[in-house]
């Protein structure tokens, strides 16, 4: 369940959804919305006993809530999860620039012992004002890191590539691991739908490229740079046939998702929202377990059959990829029924990259593993050849 | 907490004020290593070592037995010729002695080889002058992966006892100067982070009953925070390779010298082969810093 | 025990020099450096060998000589060093004053000796290899290369007893060098500069000097009567060997002698220890036995050769018979081969 807590945020990253798209309803979530949030989770939980709720915050900024709204969502699920508490998950994504030790003891409460945040020192890119102030969002940021560590919390971090980034990725792969020595650092790509930030954008191929350059760099030290996604997934997914995948290449998000806006209206997630896709009604009208049943889920749960006949026939990246996130397949096609253009950077650098350096080759077809499901993927069914 | 080790010039009056502290007193002449010890001694502090800053070369300073059973750290200019110092150095390497030398001169890297290679511990130091870079990468791939173990040259295998991959490796110690281990008291008692800020009269207090916890105090504070600043103006330092361990010591002089960057690299990398390949062999019981 | 070449500097020109391939192809600034010596003191202690030769040209030219002597020494390695005797007052004081000081069983020199009145010195040379045996004789055993049948040893036996060098004296014999052969001793002169040095039986026993044959001497060149009293003088076997002596040059590159340093020269760090060096070397030197047994036709089939008592003369003459003689041997292998032809 994503959070939407606000739209609204502190800094103005330039290539940020919430900076460019018009908000509709309330810029913040009120506390009746966050009080409903806990009765439908209780709710919930109680009709199905074997699972669990990840609850993400995010926003916008969601520190901006402030410390006492946070409080209070505590004091909702103690008051409506009493018997279901332990199956919830709290857990944040912050740009950490408002980050105090009150956050710090309310989310210790909530059970939240990582943050989850985002960074880019390139000047330029993020930060408050127009053009963005990177002086004044780096030592935001350093200064909130500074009482996540010391408050003992963990923290990880996704660095968005842009194209300002491909000037020089390995001075900021190495940025991002002295800053992070421990790991736990993610590379995406910058994600632009509309003509702006069209500067910023990179493609596919792009993106790969800036991988490979990387990853050059990460594989004779993969012990050195611990926890550097994609490549801790990709080489464990390879060498153990487990499937550790994000949302977008797991195939599975249909009946997994929920995204809660302030106003209270629930979607699939926080794209769909913004796009007016997949919108199960309001969290007032509607229990958590009516809307994962809502039939418009049903062509997410289609998804996978239709691309393994379809665009990903015979691919032998599939079980490592499912075609991608479904809306980056509609943003690009107007469908779900497509493999997103991403597609091109896996297997660029699958392809490119990783097989030439680590000699091994990837064999995650579907004739190897079932299609979609939850279970883990065994060793029979990810093959790894290694090269002679 | 463990309350650091107090480094101070040789003082009764310092020591009268201090009791049950581990402590590590300075002298400038050998002779005085031994009076400075017992002075320790006698008023019941612990002596962590002495530390002797000399002028002359080692081969100019004849060990005395009675230096046996205290840690000495000897920081000399240089060797000097190693015919006149082979009448001393099988005392020297009897005796619990720790060379130091500055890495800036590059006789000192072939004499800290001469000296590991003839079982006597050394440190290199470094200044506000940088060593020749490509050259003490040789003697650091020497004291990690030469084929014949030898005693510690450091900090290089003081680096490789303390590093890990997943963080930083704070090497100051070995010199002294990692204020979570060592504070700096001048005459007067006051506290120093290090020996170069005493030296430039920047102190934290006044005396030591004024510090609590070290780690909390602000001055500190801000000086383990320093890092920050090569972050947020995203340095070269910040993006060099060899950040995890010289956390950008020499930025004052990347700029006419700019090996260090390969330089620690190649430690990191030589580190982990040695750490990989560590072999338990039986060492002599010498202090350490 | 290998040699190291300090630098391949030198004081003389001897005529027989069969360095003197290697000292010309060097640069003057050619010296070991400290990181190389201490690498190679590592070497030969996890090769578990503790004993090394100082060699050159003359290797206390070396500007650190007597620094890499007591380090040398510190290291628990025994030491010998060969040398002209030709050094400077400065370099003599530096002896006097620090290398006395280490005893003579770890550390000895040995002095190789020119007749004065077969080879012409400098002026003053001689008069400063006397003043170097005057302050190290107790250290010095005398040396000397045979490269003429009608050498003289009276000098040797009178500095022996002048200065008290040690009663040892190293007889060599002047090697060719393959491709520039230069003075040397050939085998059909062996067994005249066998006879000769016989000769001094008597001053050897009368002066009790015990003299060792250095490589390349060929068992059958000495009578029997010569070889027992060899043996009775000496009161060891006479080995009569040719093996690899492992020559380190001050670039860190190794060849098996002096003579065939142009023959497979390697790099040291391209070894993990001396026993690879010496398998690697006599691996070469069989290769050249393997063609021709020995410098003397009987060699092929001597029953002292295979059985090892004698290696059949120095492995630098057949080489040089293999890469100068085989051209010549061109036209007597096309007339065989015409003489088969069949009618």
């Amino acid at each position: 369940m994503i959070v939407k807590a606000t739209e609204a945020c502190n800094s103005n990253c330039l290539y940020c959804d919430v900076v460019h798209k018009a908000v509709k309803g309330p810029t913040t979530m009120p506390l009746d919305v966050i009080e409903c949030l806990f009765r439908r989770a209780n709710e919930f939980l109680e009709e199905t006993p074997n699972e669990e709720l990840n609850v993400v915050w995010h926003g916008g900024e969601p520190l901006l809530l402030g410390p006492g709204s946070y409080a209070q969502a505590l004091e909702f699920q103690r008051r409506h999860c009493h018997d279901t508490s332990a199956r919830i998950h709290h857990s944040i994504q912050t740009n950490l620039s408002l980050f105090t030790s009150e956050f710090a003891r309310v989310f210790r409460e909530l059970g939240i012992d990582c943050i989850g945040t985002s960074y880019d020192p390139i000047g330029g890119v993020r930060g408050p004002g127009k053009p963005p102030d990177t002086a004044i969002y780096n030592a935001r940021f350093l200064r909130g890191l500074e009482v996540v560590e010391q408050e003992g919390f963990g923290w990880g971090v996704i660095y968005v590539v842009t194209q300002f980034t491909l000037k020089r990725p390995d001075a900021l792969f190495y940025f991002m691991t002295n800053l992070k020595p421990d790991g736990g650092i993610s590379f995406s790509p910058v994600l632009v739908y509309g003509p702006e930030p069209r500067h910023l954008a990179i493609t596919p191929e792009e993106y790969a490229d800036f991988l490979g350059t990387i990853f050059r760099l990460w594989w004779p030290h993969s012990e050195r740079f611990r926890g550097v996604e994609p490549f801790r997934s990709l080489l464990r997914n390879a060498r153990e046939g487990a499937c550790s995948l994000g949302c977008g290449e797991s195939g599975q998000c249909a009946a997994s998702h929920w995204n809660l806006a302030p106003d209270g209206r629930v979607s699939h997630c926080g794209r769909s929202h913004d796009w007016g896709l997949l919108d199960y009604g309001s969290i007032f009208d509607r229990s958590l377990a009516d809307m994962r049943r809502d039939g418009q889920r049903d062509i997410l749960a289609q998804r996978n059959e239709v691309l393994t006949n379809g665009d990903c026939q015979g691919c032998r990246l599939w079980l490592i990829c499912h075609g991608g996130c479904p809306l980056d397949s509609w943003a690009a096609t107007g469908s779900f029924g497509h493999k997103t253009p991403w597609c091109r950077a896996t297997k660029r650098f699958v392809e490119t990259h990783f097989e030439p350096v680590t000699g091994l080759r990837l064999k995650f077809s579907v004739e190897d593993g079932p299609l979609g499901g939850s279970e883990p993927l065994g060793a029979t069914s990810a093959q790894v050849e290694s090269t002679p | 907490m463990v309350f650091p080790i107090l480094v101070f010039r040789d003082s009764q009056k310092v020591l009268d004020r201090l009791h049950g502290h581990r402590v590590v007193v300075r002298v400038d002449d050998p002779e005085n290593i031994v009076d400075a010890a017992s002075r320790v001694q006698r008023t019941g502090n612990q002596l962590s070592c002495v530390i002797c800053d000399s002028v002359r070369p080692l081969s100019a300073i004849t060990p005395a037995e009675s230096w046996a059973g205290i840690p000495v750290a000897l920081f000399v200019p240089e060797v000097g010729r190693l015919r006149d110092l082979t009448a001393t150095i099988h005392r020297t390497r009897d005796l619990d002695v720790h060379v130091y030398l500055p890495a800036a001169r590059p006789e000192n890297l072939v004499s800290l080889r001469i000296l590991a290679s003839l079982n006597v511990p050394s440190c290199a130091t470094f200044g506000a002058e940088p060593p020749d870079w490509e050259a003490l990468a040789d003697l650091m791939t020497y004291a990690l992966l030469g084929p014949i173990p030898h005693v510690p040259i450091d900090p290089f295998e003081y680096i490789a006892d303390h590093y890990a991959p997943d963080r930083w490796t704070q090497w100051d110690a070995v010199t002294f100067s990692d204020p979570r281990r060592y504070l700096h008291l001048d005459a007067e008692s006051r506290v120093a982070l290090s020996h170069d800020d005493l030296l430039a009269g920047a102190f934290i207090a006044d005396d030591l009953g004024a510090l609590d916890d070290i780690e909390r105090h602000p001055a500190f504070v801000e000086r383990a925070g320093r890092w920050r600043r090569f972050f947020a103006e995203c340095t070269q330092c910040s993006c060099c390779p060899g950040w995890r361990v010289c956390q950008g010591m020499f930025v004052h002089t990347v700029e006419r010298a700019p090996g260090c960057s390969a330089f620690f690299t190649e430690l990191m990398d030589v580190v982990e082969q040695h750490n990989a390949k560590r072999r338990q062999t039986r060492q002599p019981n010498r202090w350490r810093p | 025990m290998p040699n190291l070449l300090l630098t391949t500097r030198c004081v003389r020109s001897c005529p027989y020099c069969f360095a003197r391939r290697e000292i010309e192809a060097s640069s003057s600034a050619d010296s070991v450096s400290w990181e190389d010596l201490i690498f190679l003191a590592d070497f030969l202690e996890a090769s578990g060998d503790r004993h090394i030769s100082l060699l050159g040209g003359e290797p206390t030219l070396h500007r650190d000589f007597v620094d890499f002597v007591l380090y040398l020494h510190e290291r628990g390695f025994s030491i010998t060093v060969f040398t002209s005797g030709v050094l400077s007052n400065a370099c003599l004081c530096d002896l006097e004053r620090y290398l006395r000081a280490v005893p003579p069983g770890p550390l000895s020199f040995v002095c190789n000796l020119n007749d004065p009145e077969q080879i012409s010195a400098p002026p003053g040379e001689t008069e400063r290899v006397h003043e170097f045996l005057s302050v190290m004789g107790p250290w010095v055993s005398p040396g000397f290369n045979i490269h003429r049948p009608d050498f003289r040893l009276e000098f040797i036996i009178e500095l022996v007893a002048r200065y008290g060098l040690m009663r040892q004296l190293r007889l060599g014999i002047a090697h060719p060098v393959p491709g520039n052969p230069g003075t040397h001793v050939s085998p059909g002169m062996v067994r005249q500069a066998i006879d000769r040095l016989c000769s001094y039986r008597a001053l050897f026993e009368r002066f009790r000097i015990k003299p060792g044959l250095d490589c390349g001497f060929p068992l059958c060149q000495f009578s029997d009567e010569q070889l027992g009293w060899f043996h009775r003088l000496t009161g060891e076997a006479l080995r009569f060997y040719c093996c690899p002596a492992i020559d380190i040059a001050p670039d860190m590159s190794v060849y098996s002698c002096f003579p065939l340093s142009r023959f497979h020269r390697r790099s040291i760090y391209e070894f993990d220890s001396m026993r690879e060096v010496l398998d690697f070397y006599h691996h070469k030197n069989d290769a050249i036995r393997a063609e021709l047994a020995g410098i003397f036709e009987e060699c092929d089939g001597c029953i002292h050769r295979e059985e090892g008592v004698c290696a059949g003369g120095g492995a630098c003459h057949l080489l040089c018979r293999l890469t100068d003689e085989a051209p010549v041997r061109l036209p007597e292998i096309q007339r065989g081969l015409s003489d088969t032809r069949l009618p």
